[in-house]
């Protein structure tokens, strides 16, 4: 095929190229990463949980899903117990007040970064809200959820006490 | 073939269509941002146009046109 027809098709694959996001998926590394906390006092980093299993979740207050997650991953928190266990959640509000309020009506225990830029959804690539990836003991990726219904806090406790126990 | 070439970019590059992140859907996910910001008043609506009308349909509720269910 003569160049000059194939010219515009590359100049087509090199334009939609940086739209094609990867996704971390089962079996990945987890990316490593340092935020602020929400009242912005200290930085969280994913590599200090190294040797726990962790749940990364990324919510928003405007996401309806996430007003029934939150509570239930904090129970749940508390019945596993916080040795082998950590929740690391990453906000995505734009306005971080939205996040501080919604955080006021329905308090949580662990601990929760701010991302208003939204880079680490980015990252991660995640397709729905709320996405949570649990990470095991090595820093892998061996379980992805998004959305929240309410038997799936079950599934996900399975998936840890599994890992926990590995 | 130049001139279409060029074409195809300009089209490309100056398109206002762009992708919606899940993370980025705040303002979407607003009240004032719903087809049917109040789904109670929004029935309420439909039920006071159709007895009106005296006519039914294209709104999914059932009944007749009375104004009576």
């Amino acid at each position: 095929m003569n160049i000059r027809f194939l010219s515009p098709l590359i100049i087509l694959v090199f334009v939609f190229l940086p739209f094609t996001v990867s996704a971390i998926s089962v079996g990945d590394t987890v990316p490593s990463f340092k935020a602020r906390t929400i009242d912005g006092s200290k930085s969280i980093a994913v590599d200090d949980y190294r040797g726990k299993v962790v749940l990364i979740d990324f919510w928003a207050s405007w996401c309806p899903p996430c007003l029934k997650s939150l509570p239930k991953y904090n129970e749940l928190r508390r019945e596993i117990g916080t040795s082998d266990f950590e929740i690391v959640a990453v906000n995505v509000d734009e306005n971080t007040e939205d996040a501080k309020k919604f955080l006021a009506k329905h308090p949580v225990s662990y601990p929760i970064a701010k991302d208003p830029k939204g880079v680490l959804p980015g990252v991660f690539g995640v397709k729905a809200m709320p996405t949570s990836y649990l990470v095991d003991k090595n820093g892998v990726v061996k379980y992805v959820h998004a959305a929240f219904k309410e038997g799936d806090i079950e599934k996900l406790r399975v998936e840890i006490e599994k890992l926990i126990a590995e | 073939m130049k001139n279409i070439f060029y074409i195809i970019l300009i089209s490309i590059v100056a398109s206002a269509c762009t992708t919606v992140n899940p993370w980025e859907r705040g303002i979407l996910a607003k009240t004032e941002m719903a087809w049917e910001p109040d789904p109670l008043m929004g029935q309420l609506q439909e039920h006071v146009y159709f007895s009106k009308e005296g006519s039914n349909g294209g709104y999914g509720a059932g009944g007749g046109g009375c104004g009576c269910n």
